[in-house]
C-alpha cells in the first residue's frame, strides 16, 4: 500500500483502492508518519510563489555572447593564426566593418536592455503574437553548410521580435529585427554619419537599408531591419554569396 | 515544412517549457540553452513534432532534451554555464525590501532542495506539483505506470521536505 500514499493525497486513487488505502492509513503509525513527510514535500512547491525575475536580472544572467569554453580560447588563438594564413590566398569578399559596440552603445544610449538581448523570459508571449516570426518560417532557405545555431527573442521598450543567429563556416551571423527607424549612435553619443552598405546614412531607415553588417575578432554579424519575406529572401541570398 | 509549427510552439509553450528546463536543470541560462535545442532540433527536422501538441509530449520533449544537456561532455565536466546560486532570484520588485528578501531566501532554498534530488525523482515531483499533471499524463511522459508515478513522488516529496528542513537554520 505505501507505493499509493501520493496517489492517495493527490486524490488519485479511486474505488476499491482507495478504501483499501484509507483502512490500511488508520492502523499504520509507519503510513502516517510517511504521509506528514509526503505531504510537507509538496506543500513547499505547491506554495511556492514563482513570480518572474526582475527584468535586469534576467537580462543580466542570460545575455551574453556565444558560450565559449575556456579552451576555446586557446583553440580560437590556433584557429585564428590559421585562418589569417589561409585568407592571404583565400580572401573572404569585402564587407563594411563596423565596430561591434556600434548596436550596444545604441541599445545603451536608448535606455534598452544590454546588447545582445537574449533573454526570452522577459517577453510577454501576448505581445509576442502580434510580431509574426517570419525568419522561423524559412530554415530550408539557409545556405548549404549553414545551420540556425539558436532562436532568439528580444525586447526592447519599443519594439520585440524573433530572430535567428545562424553560424556556419566559421562564421556567425545575428539576425536582429529593428524599429523602423532608429537613431544612430556611437558610444553613447549621436553618430553625425556612418557608412552602411556603402551608404553614407545618419539614421537607420530600414526601407532603404535592410542589411547592416560587421567583422570583430573572426566573426561576420548580421543585423537585418523589418524582416518582411523579401528582406529574408536577400539575406539568405546575401549570406549565400558570402557562403561562397 | 515545421517553421510555422515550431514558431506556434514557441509562441503557445515557450514558458512551459522554458520553466521545466529552468526548475530541472536549476538555471536559466542552461535551460535557455535546453529550449533553444528544441527549437533547432524542431526546425532542423531532426525530431518529429505532432500534428496537435499534448502535454505529456510537450514535456517528454524538454525531459529528454535536459537529459542530453545534463549528459553532454560540456555538463559532464561539471562546467554549466551560470552558477545557480548566483541566479536563485525569483521575485519582483513589488512587496517590501524583507518579504523580497525573505522569498529570495526561500526560493534559493528550495531551488537547492530541488536540485538535490535525483533526476529520476525530481522531473515527476515538478511535474504534479508546479505544473500540476495528472498522474496519467504524468506516467505518459516519464513512460512508466502509475504506481511507479506514485512511488517516485512519495520518495521526491520525503527528500524534498527533508532536505528543505536541513537547509533551514
Amino acid at each position: 500500500m505505501q507505493r499509493w500514499l501520493s496517489a492517495y493525497l493527490d486524490a488519485e486513487l479511486s474505488g476499491e483502492r482507495l478504501e483499501q488505502m484509507q483502512a490500511h492509513l488508520e492502523v499504520c503509525p509507519s503510513c502516517q508518519q510517511q504521509m506528514g513527510e509526503i505531504r510537507a514535500g509538496r506543500e513547499l512547491l505547491m506554495n511556492w510563489n514563482m513570480r518572474p525575475e526582475p527584468l535586469a536580472k534576467q537580462i543580466s544572467s542570460s545575455a551574453r555572447w556565444l558560450p565559449f569554453p575556456r579552451w576555446g580560447w586557446i583553440a580560437a588563438a590556433g584557429i585564428a593564426i590559421v585562418a589569417a594564413l589561409a585568407l592571404r590566398w583565400w580572401p573572404l569578399p569585402s564587407v563594411q566593418a563596423m565596430d561591434v559596440n556600434f548596436y550596444a552603445a545604441q541599445f545603451r544610449h536608448a535606455g534598452y536592455c544590454v546588447y545582445p538581448c537574449t533573454s526570452l523570459a522577459d517577453t510577454s508571449l501576448d505581445s509576442l503574437r502580434v510580431s509574426s516570426p517570419l525568419p522561423l518560417q524559412y530554415p530550408e532557405k539557409l545556405p548549404p553548410g549553414m545551420a540556425i545555431h539558436r532562436v532568439i527573442r528580444y525586447k526592447t521598450p519599443r519594439y520585440e521580435g524573433v530572430g535567428l543567429l545562424f553560424a556556419g563556416a566559421g562564421k556567425d551571423f545575428w539576425l536582429f529585427e529593428q524599429p523602423q527607424t532608429a537613431p544612430l549612435a556611437t558610444n553613447g553619443q549621436p553618430a553625425e554619419e556612418v557608412r552602411i552598405c556603402g551608404r553614407r546614412c545618419t539614421s537607420i531607415d530600414c526601407v532603404q537599408v535592410h542589411l547592416v553588417n560587421w567583422t570583430k575578432d573572426g566573426l561576420r554579424f548580421v543585423i537585418a531591419t523589418d524582416l518582411e519575406k523579401s528582406d529574408v529572401e536577400s539575406i539568405i541570398a546575401s549570406l549565400r554569396r558570402w557562403k561562397q | 515544412m515545421c517553421g510555422p509549427q515550431v514558431a506556434a510552439l514557441n509562441h503557445a509553450h515557450h514558458d512551459v517549457l522554458f520553466r521545466f528546463a529552468r526548475l530541472f536543470l536549476g538555471n536559466p541560462a542552461d535551460a535557455e540553452e535546453v529550449v533553444q535545442d528544441i527549437y533547432v532540433k524542431l526546425l532542423e527536422q531532426r525530431a518529429a513534432m505532432p500534428q496537435s501538441v499534448s502535454r505529456p509530449w510537450l514535456y517528454r520533449v524538454v525531459l529528454n532534451a535536459c537529459r542530453d544537456y545534463r549528459n553532454s561532455w560540456w555538463q559532464r565536466r561539471g562546467k554549466g554555464s551560470v552558477e545557480m546560486s548566483a541566479l536563485a532570484i525569483l521575485v519582483d520588485a513589488g512587496p517590501t525590501p524583507e518579504v523580497v528578501l525573505l522569498e529570495q531566501e526561500r526560493a534559493a532554498e528550495l531551488r537547492r532542495a530541488l536540485q538535490q534530488l535525483p533526476p529520476r525523482l525530481r522531473a515527476p515531483v515538478i511535474l504534479r506539483d508546479v505544473e500540476g499533471l495528472s498522474y496519467e499524463d504524468i506516467a505518459l511522459t516519464l513512460d512508466c505506470s502509475i504506481g511507479t508515478v506514485s512511488s517516485r513522488l512519495n520518495r521526491g516529496r520525503r527528500m524534498l521536505a527533508r532536505t528543505f528542513g536541513e537547509e533551514k537554520p
